[in-house]
């Protein structure tokens, strides 16, 4: 052992030392016959490759290769040389010349990549269930703030939505669909072996890859908490024999689409007259752009610095980055600092100690309001709804925004934005593991590991008692509330694998306990004498409803074990069972057992196979499993809980002894338990013609059933109507496919990977009050759009059905669907999906001499997208400033048009349902690699100038400003609503990696 | 030595293995069944102690301060905007549908009352059914009990009649369910999903709470109305028995004398005095007139927040008059008060502003509802003149016109206005109007007036024609008609508990 120790440490001394040794170990074998070989080591781009280790087969006898991929070495006769560097596959050649040009090719077969599963790895070849994996080669090119942004359109079966263009917001993730209507359908995140539920705090930069975990059988080592699915990120590590320097900086341009227009002045005093409401005085003339007031050009700008080196005993990786962008909206911004050290110690030959540290800071600034009217504060309407005519500032009243619009009901941009300037969201995330791995003896390994996730979360929210109106009337506002939580994780896990003959076994089993300790104080404060100072001490009320501290534990125990069969690499067979405790639901219900089995056949291997070389690689997978779900609805959820509701006890009649009642909030579920989720999955992979062309196929059925849900019961039987209940049953069912093409290699080099998912959900069955509403739309309407009951998709919007405009009255025609003779409550139906039918991306990338290219194309069809935002520019209900659509509005009897008439019978109604498909340049990437002997003088390996554009354009029959939307975002019963929420925007990216 | 190492990492590692945690924890900041006391299939309802009873009556008082919304809004708009006193005031399918008749289930307003309402009898049903076990074991003194279950019963009473009123009928709910296990579901489930009971029930049960509260319910006192007291039960009998499905206008009239005999109960002789705002102290003019049976009452720090929904709060003269006002009275209001030369009460009901907006009336000259104008003005929810003026009402039915007169123009003359002569309402029906007319005058925007229409049928005849004659009203949707006098049962209601079932007409 001690000996492979010291070949392997000879590739890791810096090459002056390296020639010293080279030179005593030509004189020691001088009585050998030796020759001297030289030659060049190629990537498969004809680019030198620098570094490489060259050794004499089976000897300790090595070189590494120079700056031009040069090297020369002593050999003896009718020996071998093995190359071999980082990123490559190790090639032997034998020595039958004096000069060898040899090309190394690239490691990126996919049948070799190694996946990360649960508490273990396996090589691509030999997965018998569907994992996804994201290549996160370009994520550093794209003006990326969360990892996550950067998976959308490259995985099959995960659909990945950025539902809002806020800056540092984080995209809603789905995979394989929605499993739950009110508990959580976020995927659980898996970073170095830690489950998570939040990674924003972590740099794209730092990501070494992902996989995506979408069946049962793979995810259910993660039993309860992967229902959702399971997203491995493994951050980048220190490795041996790299040693680098790296820097990677890019600056984006961010601007938002423009095509809604806001009626002019002459036009909008037209549309008040026919609507009657409001009163113009006749001197009114165009004023302000409210756009200009409102957007601006964003910028992103992202810095990262990795220093890593290693050897055969020590390996470290650190890192630290700053991101910042400024928002197209103004005052809107987000900040984050991030550090991380990874170090690996293989200390005695048995035991190899391991400890990661990341720490992150990061902040949101000015959050818009989104979601309401321009009468609430809602921003992005208000830049449509605000009459042309109004001035910024109010003329009578200096410092304060112009309030004055004739009686409508409305807040201008610029007061909207005021509104929520000074608020801030500050978060500190500290992730701290300490891992040691023991080695009882080949085959058998221990590991055992302890990690502290903490966080602290501030927010303060403060609005001025003087700029707007709402400021005013409150005398200014502040709320400050501060959070801290500690998850402690402890993870023991033992690895076994053994080979006998053609038999081949993996086992596990490990245990795992985490507990959460959480903690909140909060303050709300009013009545400020002006806005000079913000912290509460400056606020003359401390609000006494408003104001305490709260906290909450909950903790899990879990055991697992996996044994994994192959015999002869054809037959696969895997087990898994997880056995879950949660400390969230009901005694005698708490733990839950989670088994799966998953198999798979690789057809290629056998005998008869054998003359279909055009076959490289052909895989029948199948798998079934149960995975379950407990998160997202509170802590105590089983327990009837009850609400403190303050007495007052000053001012007259009031008790000054008075004490805090208790009123019941919630029901008692003593039956709670685990939402369980069972998925059958059948998979097939093909690779073929020398691994160019590779192909993955599959098809799940995924039912959820004891659904964890918040049962509204009718009011007035029970002292609360709300009950955690385990209440309905949901299935998901879909195909995947995917394929990644090596079009063309070589110089030129062209890659597609293309893949597309298909997904149908139902909710099947309400085990109790059969209907739920959701999304109450503008305040003119105030009527739900959203009817979740059994037989339909989640969130199905429900209206009326719109026959068009009547050329006699002007007036939208509704379908009387009961046919009883009148419009009413009862001629709503179902009209909508904001599922959509399929979602897909394609990856085209090209390189020729160091210039990379790669396109990525994306897009989502036969989804609906309900939009509020066009009830409020062309609902023609009051004085709001309109968008020009509503020129084309029917003004006269007889005259045929798709616009109704001003103050028309509006309505949640198919009339403003839309097609929400899409199909967008996601992101175009150009990079450069610059390679020559200056650089390399100056010890530069690496320079890549590089750009990229994002969102560059969409082809969409959607009228609103982008069809990627979703106000509710991680709402499972509401998707697709688009109610004034902040829009994605087109970047354009300029950046630089450098590597020393 | 390696293998000591060897195997003491072995003995760690399976140590490690089996580690665990516990997994009981019990929430640290808020009270839940644990606390409290769980609710077992014997418990008829969850009250540990005196003082969870205590609690529980402070609940059902304080939701009578909060009940804003349901409470007083909501009705003023039922009442006055759906009726010939007021429109709606702005935009919108919250409101325009009161004021042009074409509200139908689809009625956010109406959503919210019903779930709130039903709401409130379960917090009533949990004192009053959870105060008896009490007793038994001796966690409470019998006067306690007494008085806190009758309060309990006219609080749910209040709440019943306001739904018998708005929707006819609803699902009588006096016990509370069982908690839901999968052991009991099939016995359980229909009690959490009851249908609606007969309008006759719901009087009856309505009757029968405030009958039993008469004994127990607390004394009327002159310092503080806003207790549930025997004369606020009374108050309420009489009320309830002038309504159509069980119509007794001698108990009317019965409990109508009980009210009047309260000691110290009478007519304020000053009108401004039960809505008057005084500027000087920054406080309402008056709390516990003697006038008043009820009131919901507010302080600095902890005022009412639905004023500035009508008009100005005069606390804070500016908050919120941007947004137009709902409940704007209606210019044949205006015109009723006129042509009585009714000034006194015209300027406490109703006050002129300029605002921004012009939706009914000129920007420079707008009439908003006066009757709430600062945050800490009381919310008067019963008064004596109201109970007068319904005792006018059954002395008229019973053909007992100078006892009626004599009552009216006892309101007539506190409010200044001229007297009635007995030679312009020698007949019933002129008796009749005259009655209504004053308590229209009287009562406007105190959610009375659209009841009044009802109990004597008369919505199709009022109020088909006013939109004729009242030029501001915007245009009638649907005529009034046999089905109008009952609300729609909301849709949310409907999806929620399949057995209920719609109003007809909807």
């Amino acid at each position: 052992m001690k000996n492979k120790r010291n070949s392997k440490l000879w590739v890791f001394l810096n090459p002056l030392f390296l020639l010293l040794l080279m030179s005593i170990m030509s004189t020691t074998s001088v009585f050998a016959q030796t020759k001297t070989v030289s030659g060049e080591v190629f990537d498969s781009s004809n680019q030198p490759v620098i570094g490489a280790s060259v050794f004499e087969k089976g000897t300790t006898n090595g070189t590494v290769t120079d700056m031009d991929g040069k090297f020369s070495i002593k050999v003896k006769q009718n020996s071998s040389l093995q190359i071999s560097f980082v990123g490559f596959q190790t090639k032997v050649v034998t020595v039958n010349s004096d000069y060898l040009k040899i090309t190394l090719k690239d490691n990126s077969e996919l049948l070799n990549e190694v996946l990360v599963i649960g508490y273990g790895s396996v090589k691509r070849k030999d997965v018998t269930t569907a994992v996804s994996s994201v290549s996160t080669k370009d994520l550093e090119e794209r003006p990326i703030v969360t990892a996550m942004q950067g998976v959308e359109g490259k995985a099959a079966g995960v659909s990945v939505m950025q539902a809002n263009g806020q800056p540092g917001s984080t995209p809603t993730v789905r995979v394989r669909g929605t499993t739950s209507l009110n508990g959580s359908n976020d995927p659980l995140y898996v970073v170095d072996g830690v489950p998570m539920t939040d990674i924003s705090y972590l740099s794209a930069d730092d990501i070494e890859n992902m996989q995506i975990l979408k069946d049962a059988s793979s995810a259910a080592i993660y039993g309860s908490r992967a229902a959702n699915g399971v997203i491995m990120i493994t951050t980048k590590q220190g490795q041996k024999g790299v040693s680098k320097i790296s820097f990677n900086a890019h600056y984006s341009f961010n601007k938002v689409k423009d095509n809604i227009k806001p009626l002019n002045t002459a036009q909008y005093e037209a549309l008040q007259k026919e609507i009657g409401l409001v009163n113009l005085p006749d001197t009114l003339k165009d004023e302000t752009n409210w756009r200009d007031q409102t957007f601006r050009t964003g910028y992103e700008q992202n810095y990262q610095v990795a220093v890593t080196n290693g050897n055969d005993h020590l390996k470290y990786y650190l890192s630290g980055g700053y991101t910042g962008e400024n928002g197209v909206v103004k005052t809107s911004s987000y900040q984050r600092y991030n550090f991380k050290l990874s170090v690996d110690n293989q200390i005695r030959s048995w035991l190899d100690i391991n400890a990661n540290v990341a720490y992150s800071d990061y902040t949101n600034k000015g959050n818009i309001i989104s979601g309401q009217g321009a009468n609430r504060g809602g921003l992005i309407l208000a830049v449509v709804n605000t009459p042309t005519y109004a001035p910024v500032w109010d003329p009578k009243n200096p410092g304060q925004y112009n309030t004055n619009f004739y009686g409508v009901n409305i807040t201008s941009p610029a007061e909207n934005i005021a509104r929520t300037k000074d608020n801030k969201t500050s978060n500190n995330r500290l992730l701290a593991t300490g891992k040691a791995i023991i080695t009882f003896f080949p085959g058998l390994k221990f590991s055992s590991s302890l990690t502290l996730d903490r966080t602290y979360s501030n927010t303060f929210n403060f609005e001025d008692p003087l700029l707007t109106e709402d400021g005013r009337n409150n005398k200014g506002t502040g709320y400050d509330s501060r959070s801290i939580g500690s998850v402690l994780i402890f993870d023991n896990v033992l690895n076994y694998t053994k080979s006998l003959g053609k038999n081949n076994i993996d086992a596990m089993a490990g245990s795992s306990w985490t507990n959460s300790k959480w903690s909140q104080s909060y303050i709300n404060a009013s009545d400020y004498a002006n806005g000079d100072f913000q912290t509460l001490n400056a606020a003359n009320k401390i609000s006494w409803t408003g104001t305490g501290t709260t906290a909450s534990n909950w903790a899990i125990n879990s055991y697992f074990a996996r044994v994994a069969y192959n015999y002869d690499n054809k037959y696969m067979l895997t087990g898994n069972i997880r056995a879950d405790g949660s400390s969230k639901l009901a005694p005698g219900h708490r733990w839950g057992y989670f088994p799966s089995f998953s198999g798979a056949w690789r057809i290629s291997s056998e005998n008869f196979m054998k003359s279909f070389n055009w076959i490289d690689d052909l895989k029948l997978r199948g798998g079934w499993g149960q995975t379950g779900n407990q998160s997202g609805l509170g802590d105590y959820g089983y327990l009837a809980q009850y609400n403190i509701n303050r007495i007052q006890w000053f001012g007259t009649g009031s008790d000054a002894n008075a004490v805090p009642t208790f009123s019941q909030s919630t029901l008692s579920n003593p039956d709670l338990t685990w939402e369980t989720t069972s998925q059958t999955d059948l998979g097939l992979d093909l690779t073929v013609l020398k691994n160019r062309l590779t192909f993955y196929m599959d098809y799940y059925y995924k039912k959820t059933t004891n659904m964890l849900m918040t049962v509204t019961l009718p009011a007035g039987s029970a002292p609360a109507n709300s009950l955690v209940y385990n209440g309905g049953d949901m299935v998901n069912k879909g195909w995947e496919f995917s394929v990644n093409s090596k079009n063309l290699t070589g110089i030129f080099n062209w890659n597609t990977d293309f893949n597309i998912s298909f997904n149908r959900n139902k909710l099947m069955k309400l085990y109790l009050t059969q209907v739920y509403y959701d999304a109450m739309t503008t305040d003119d309407v105030h009527d739900y759009v959203v009817r979740n009951a059994p037989g339909h998709p989640l969130g199905a919007f429900y209206g009326y059905i719109s026959d068009g405009v009547d050329p006699e009255t002007g007036n939208l025609k509704y379908r009387d669907v009961n046919k009883d003779g009148i419009i009413s409550a009862s001629d709503r139906t179902y009209i909508g999906n904001p599922n959509p039918k399929f979602t897909y991306g394609m990856t085209n990338s090209f390189s020729y001499k160091g210039l990379n290219l790669s396109i990525l194309l994306q897009g989502s069809y036969g989804n609906d997208i309900y939009n509020v935002s066009r009830m409020e520019t062309e609902g023609m209900y009051d004085g709001k400033n309109q968008s020009t659509r509503v020129l084309n509005r029917w003004e006269i009897p007889g005259q045929i048009t798709n616009v109704p008439k001003a103050n028309f019978n509006i309505k949640n109604s198919t009339y403003f349902l839309e097609n929400g498909s899409y199909l967008r340049v996601k992101d175009i990437s150009l990079s450069y690699n610059v390679s020559n002997q200056t650089l390399n003088k100056w010890g530069i390996s690496r320079l890549q100038p590089y750009m990229s554009c994002s969102n560059l354009f969409t082809i969409t029959k959607y009228k609103g400003m982008d069809p990627e939307v979703n106000q509710y975002g991680d709402s499972g019963s509401v998707q697709g609503i688009d109610y004034g929420t902040y829009p994605l925007c087109k970047s354009l990216v300029f950046g630089l990696n450098i590597e020393f | 030595m390696k293998s000591k190492y060897i195997k003491l990492t072995i003995v760690c590692a399976f140590s490690g293995l089996f580690t665990a945690c516990t997994l009981n924890y019990d929430p640290v900041s808020a009270p839940t069944e644990l606390t409290q006391g769980k609710q077992t299939d014997t418990t008829t309802a969850v009250l540990k102690d005196s003082a969870a009873a205590s609690s529980q009556r402070t609940v059902l008082y304080q939701s009578l301060k909060d009940g804003q919304e349901y409470g007083y809004e909501d009705l003023l708009l039922l009442a006055d905007a759906h009726s010939d006193n007021a429109y709606g005031g702005t935009t919108g399918a919250e409101v325009v549908p009161f004021e042009t008749n074409s509200i139908d289930a689809s009625s956010s307003v109406l959503s919210r009352d019903w779930d709130s309402y039903m709401t409130n009898i379960s917090q009533a049903n949990v004192l009053i059914n959870g105060i008896d076990p009490l007793l038994t074991e001796g966690k409470i003194t019998q006067a306690d009990h007494d008085q806190w279950k009758a309060e309990g019963k006219i609080y749910r009473a209040m709440m019943m009649f306001e739904m018998a009123r708005i929707w006819g009928s609803f699902p009588i709910i006096t016990t509370i369910a069982k908690t839901i296990t999968s052991g009991n579901i099939k016995q359980v489930y229909p009690t959490y999903y009851p249908p609606k009971s007969t309008a006759k029930e719901c009087y009856t049960q309505i009757i029968s709470d405030l009958t039993d509260a008469l004994n127990y319910a607390p004394n009327f006192s002159q310092t503080n109305k806003t207790l549930l007291s025997k004369t606020v039960a009374e108050a309420l009998l009489a009320k309830v028995y002038a309504e159509k499905p069980i119509q007794d206008y001698s108990k009317v009239i019965q409990y109508a004398d009980m009210v009047r005999a309260t000691p110290g109960l009478q007519l304020d002789s000053n009108y401004s005095d039960l809505f008057g705002y005084n500027a000087a102290t920054k406080d309402c003019q008056a709390r516990n007139t003697p006038e008043s049976i009820l009131e919901y009452q507010y302080t600095s720090g902890n005022g009412n927040w639905v004023t500035w929904m009508f008009g100005r709060q005069l606390d804070n003269y500016d908050y919120y008059f941007t947004w137009a006002k709902w409940v704007t009275p209606s210019r044949d209001l205006i015109n009723a008060f006129d042509q009585e030369g009714d000034t006194v009460r015209k300027n406490q009901s109703l006050v002129y502003y300029s605002c921004s907006w012009s939706n009914y009336y000129p920007a420079n000259h707008y009439p908003f509802m006066y009757k709430i104008r600062s945050s800490v003005n009381s919310i008067i929810k019963l008064r004596l003149a109201d109970i007068l003026l319904l005792e006018a009402e059954a002395y008229t039915s019973q053909g007992n016109l100078s006892g009626a007169l004599a009552l009216v123009n006892q309101i007539r003359e506190r409010a200044k206005v001229v007297d009635l002569a007995s030679s312009d309402v020698s007949t019933k029906s002129s008796m009749l109007n005259a009655v209504l007319n004053e308590r229209r005058l009287e009562l406007c925007f105190e959610g009375q007036r659209w009841f009044d229409l009802c109990r004597n049928g008369l919505v199709e005849s009022a109020m088909n024609s006013v939109y004729g004659k009242d030029s501001g009203r915007l245009s009638q949707i649907n005529k009034f008609n046999s089905n109008s006098y009952l609300m729609p049962i909301p849709q949310t209601a409907l999806d929620e508990n399949s057995n209920l079932t719609q109003n007809p007409g909807y």
